[in-house]
C-alpha cells in the first residue's frame, strides 16, 4: 500500500513538472542571435543585451569563432536550425536565402515600427524582394581616401578635387620618394572590388551605373572601357603599394602601418577603417605623431563630395523562429538611431543607413562625425554611387573582382571583361535575381 | 552462426557513423552533382549538365585542374627527395637522433594557419627571405612564381612528416642486408639504392599513392596565402569548388567538380591496384 502511494505520489509530481517545463517552453520568449567571437562581436552583442528594454525577451548571444560566420549561418539556416536574428553579407545575399523561403516577410513589422520613416528610403528598398521586405541593411559603408595628414602638411599638398588633380597629387608623391596609396590586397581577394565599385560611379558616372544594373545600358559601354582602362593603368603603374605584385600580395597590417608612419601617402579604404586607424596605426598607440583625414575621391564630372553608397551586411529573422515577434522587437531597438551611436561610439560599428537627426554623434571623433555628415548631405543633393559587393547580384559579382586581377595582370582585355561580367549580368537578370536598385 | 553474428553486432555502431558521416553526404553530394543547386533551397534535377559545362566550357576548371596536376609533380618529387636524403642520413645518427626527428617532424603538426602565416613573413619582400638575396619582388605577387612559392611552404611543413615514415621502415630492414653489401664493397649510394630502397619501397609508393591523391584536393595553404590569386595564378580546384559553391551560389556545380576529383582518387588507387595485380610490392 505504501509503495503505490510512493508511486502515484512519484508519478504526479513527474506529470506536474512535466507540465511545468512545457508551459515555461509554451512561453519561452528567447531569441537567438550569433555574433563573431572577436572584440567586435562581443561588444556590440553585450551592447545589445544591456540597452534592450524589454524584460520579457530574453536575448540569447552565442558567440561563434571562425571568421567565415555567414557561411556556417547559412548551412544551419538550410539545416533548419541557426539562430532567430539571421545576417549575410549584404541584398544580393539576402535575396537568396529569401528566395529559398528561409527568412521571415518583415512588411507587417516595418508597419507596426514605422521603419518607413526611420531609415534612408534606398536602404529600406535593399532589402525588399519583389516589393516585400526581407531584411534590414546595416553598416552604412563607403569608400574614400584617407591621407597622413602630417605628410601632406609637411610637403604643402593639397586636397585634390578633380581627377587631374589627384594624378598631379601622385605625380608629386613619387618625386618626394614615397608611394601613392594603399592598401594591399593578399588577404582579401574580393576587397579590388572596392576600386572597381569607384571607378565605374566616380569616373564613368551613376547615372550610367544605374542604368547598367536596371539593365538599360551594357556594362560594354565605352564609358565603363574608359573607366577600366583608366584604373588599371594606374593600378600597373604602382599607385597602389608601389607595385603590382606588392598590391597582389602584401597585407593590410603592413600597408596601414607604412601609411600611418608616412612612407604611403593615402590609403583608399573603406569607412570600416575610421575607427582602426585612430586606434591601431596613428598617435601614440602606433608610436608616431602623425594624424590622419579623409577626403571624397575625386570624379570626373563633379567638384562635389561624392560617394558610393553600400552596407556592409544585412538582418533578417529566420522563417523557422518560434519567436517572430520577438526576434522582431529585437531588431526594432538594434535599428534604433540610439543604439546604433552607441554601437558606433563603443564598439567601433559602422551605423546602419537611417536618418540621423541632431547631434547623435556629438561623442564620436569629429572626423568620424563630419564623414556621415557629409555623405547625408551628398546622399540629399543625389551625389552618391554603388557599391559592387550591395548592389551587383552574385555571379556577376564575382567576375567583376575575380576577373579583375587578370586585366591588372594583362591576361584579360578590359573589353573581354566587361564583356564577361554583362554575360553574366544577362543571365542573373533574366532569372529576377538583382538586388533592388534604388531610383535616381 | 554466434560467430557470423557478433562481430557484426560490434561492428554496427562504427558502421551506423560512418554511413551518417561519410555514405550519406557522399551520396547527397552524388544526388547535387546532377542538379542546379544554390547551396539554399530546392534542387533542381538538371541530368549531366554540370558535368557537360566542367568538361567542355568550363576554362577555369580546366586551368585549375592543371594546377592541381603541377602541384602532384612538385610533391611526388620535392619532398620524396628531401624526405628520403634526410632519412637516410638521419638512420646513421645515434647521438641526438630523437632531436633531429622531433625538429623535423615539428612543422608537420602545426596548425596550417601558423605555418603559412609564418612564410607569409618569410617571403615578404620588403624584410624576408628575398632580401637576403637582393630580390625585391614579392614571390607570392607574380603569377609565375605564387604557386610554387605556396608549394615550397607547404612542402616544408609536409616533408618531415615523409621522412619520419621512411625512418621507420627503414628501422625495419634487417642489418645483416647491410653487412652482406659492405662485403660485397657497396659505397653509401650503391647500398642505398640496393638495400634500402628495396627495402622501404611499399611505404615510399604507398606513400606516392597518397600524395598523389592529396594534390587533388589541397586547399588551405593556398586560401590562406594567395585565395587563389595573383590573378588566378594559384587557383586549384580547392579553391574553384569553393568559390562556386560559397560565392556564386552554384552548389550543385561545385559538387559536381567535387565527384570528380573523387574519380580522379579512385583513378590513381586502381593504376596501384594494377601495379600490385602485376607483382609490385605496395
Amino acid at each position: 500500500m505504501m509503495f503505490k502511494m510512493r508511486f502515484f505520489t512519484t508519478v504526479l509530481l513527474a506529470l506536474l513538472l512535466a507540465l511545468m517545463a512545457g508551459a515555461t517552453a509554451a512561453q519561452d520568449s528567447t531569441v537567438t542571435i550569433w555574433a563573431g567571437d572577436d572584440d567586435t562581436g562581443a561588444c556590440w552583442s553585450s551592447l545589445l543585451v544591456d540597452t534592450f528594454p524589454r524584460e520579457d525577451i530574453t536575448i540569447e548571444v552565442v558567440l561563434q569563432p571562425g571568421t567565415n560566420l555567414v557561411d556556417t549561418q547559412r548551412t544551419a539556416l538550410q539545416g533548419g536550425a541557426g539562430p532567430d536574428i539571421t545576417f549575410s553579407h549584404g541584398p544580393a545575399f539576402m535575396l537568396e536565402l529569401a528566395s529559398a523561403g528561409l527568412l521571415l516577410n518583415l512588411d507587417v513589422y516595418a508597419d507596426e515600427y514605422n521603419w518607413g520613416e526611420r531609415f534612408a528610403p534606398w536602404a529600406l528598398d535593399l532589402g525588399r524582394v519583389e516589393g516585400s521586405l526581407y531584411s534590414l541593411s546595416e553598416e552604412l559603408e563607403t569608400v574614400i581616401m584617407y591621407y597622413n595628414k602630417t605628410v601632406f602638411e609637411e610637403q604643402g599638398w593639397e586636397i585634390p578635387t578633380t581627377m587631374d588633380e589627384l594624378y598631379a597629387l601622385a605625380d608629386a608623391i613619387r618625386e618626394a620618394g614615397l608611394d601613392v596609396m594603399g592598401p594591399a590586397f593578399g588577404e582579401c581577394a574580393p576587397c579590388v572590388e572596392w576600386a572597381v565599385s569607384v571607378f565605374l560611379s566616380h569616373h564613368a558616372g551613376p547615372d550610367k551605373v544605374y542604368e547598367a544594373l536596371t539593365g538599360q545600358r551594357p556594362w560594354t559601354d565605352e564609358a565603363f572601357v574608359a573607366a577600366i582602362t583608366d584604373l588599371k593603368d594606374i593600378v600597373q603603374d604602382g599607385w597602389f603599394m608601389g607595385s603590382l605584385d606588392l598590391f597582389f600580395s602584401d597585407t593590410f597590417d603592413s600597408a596601414h602601418a607604412l601609411f600611418g608612419v608616412g612612407e604611403i601617402a593615402m590609403s583608399f579604404e573603406g569607412t570600416w577603417m575610421l575607427d582602426n586607424y585612430q586606434r591601431d596605426f596613428f598617435g601614440e598607440p602606433a608610436g608616431n605623431d602623425n594624424e590622419w583625414d579623409w577626403f571624397s575621391f575625386p570624379t570626373t564630372f563633379t567638384e562635389d563630395q561624392f560617394f558610393i553608397i553600400g552596407v556592409g551586411s544585412s538582418w533578417g529573422i529566420s522563417s523557422a523562429t518560434p519567436n517572430p515577434d520577438e526576434a522582431a522587437a529585437v531588431l526594432d531597438h538594434y535599428y534604433s538611431t540610439g543604439f546604433q551611436a552607441q554601437m558606433f561610439e563603443q564598439c567601433g560599428v559602422a551605423p546602419a543607413p537611417l536618418i540621423y537627426e541632431g547631434d547623435v554623434f556629438a561623442n564620436s571623433d569629429p572626423r568620424e562625425a563630419r564623414l556621415y555628415e557629409e555623405f547625408g548631405q551628398a546622399s540629399a543633393k543625389g551625389n552618391v554611387g554603388y557599391t559592387s559587393w550591395s548592389f551587383w547580384p552574385a555571379r556577376t559579382n564575382v567576375w567583376l573582382w575575380e576577373q579583375i586581377v587578370r586585366v591588372y595582370d594583362d591576361q584579360l582585355s578590359v573589353e573581354d571583361y566587361l564583356a564577361g561580367m554583362q554575360s553574366e549580368f544577362e543571365e542573373e537578370f533574366a532569372d529576377g535575381l538583382i538586388p533592388p536598385i534604388p531610383a535616381r | 552462426m554466434r560467430y557470423v553474428v557478433v562481430p557484426w553486432l560490434f561492428l554496427i555502431p562504427i558502421l551506423a557513423l560512418h554511413a551518417f558521416v561519410v555514405v550519406f553526404p557522399a551520396a547527397q553530394g552524388v544526388f547535387y552533382s546532377f542538379t542546379d543547386w544554390r547551396g539554399i533551397g530546392e534542387a533542381e534535377y538538371i541530368g549531366l549538365r554540370n558535368f557537360e559545362e566542367m568538361l567542355f566550357e568550363d576554362q577555369s576548371y580546366r586551368d585549375a585542374l592543371w594546377r592541381n596536376i603541377q602541384w602532384m609533380l612538385f610533391f611526388v618529387t620535392v619532398p620524396f627527395a628531401f624526405a628520403l636524403f634526410g632519412s637516410s642520413l638521419l638512420a646513421k645518427v645515434r647521438r641526438g637522433a630523437m632531436f633531429y626527428r622531433t625538429a623535423l617532424f615539428m612543422p608537420f603538426i602545426l596548425p596550417s594557419i601558423v605555418t603559412a602565416t609564418i612564410w607569409r613573413y618569410l617571403y615578404n619582400p620588403r624584410f624576408g627571405l628575398p632580401t637576403l638575396v637582393g630580390y625585391e619582388k614579392a614571390l607570392l605577387g607574380q603569377s609565375d612564381t605564387a604557386l610554387w612559392s605556396i608549394a615550397f611552404a607547404d612542402n616544408w611543413h609536409f616533408w618531415g612528416f615523409l621522412m619520419v615514415l621512411f625512418l621507420t621502415a627503414m628501422q625495419g630492414i634487417p642489418p645483416v642486408l647491410y653487412d652482406a653489401a659492405k662485403v660485397d664493397g657497396a659505397n653509401r649510394w650503391q647500398e642505398f639504392w640496393h638495400v634500402t630502397l628495396p627495402g622501404i619501397r611499399p611505404v615510399v609508393l604507398f606513400m606516392l599513392m597518397m600524395v598523389m591523391i592529396w594534390a587533388f584536393l589541397v586547399f588551405d595553404y593556398i586560401f590562406i596565402l594567395t585565395g587563389g590569386g595573383p590573378a588566378g595564378a594559384t587557383e586549384v580546384l580547392g579553391i574553384d569548388i569553393y568559390k562556386n559553391a560559397f560565392q556564386r551560389f552554384e552548389a550543385g556545380y561545385a559538387a559536381a567538380q567535387g565527384i570528380s576529383i573523387s574519380i580522379f582518387a579512385g583513378l590513381i588507387v586502381s593504376a596501384f591496384a594494377f601495379l600490385r595485380k602485376r607483382g609490385w610490392e605496395i
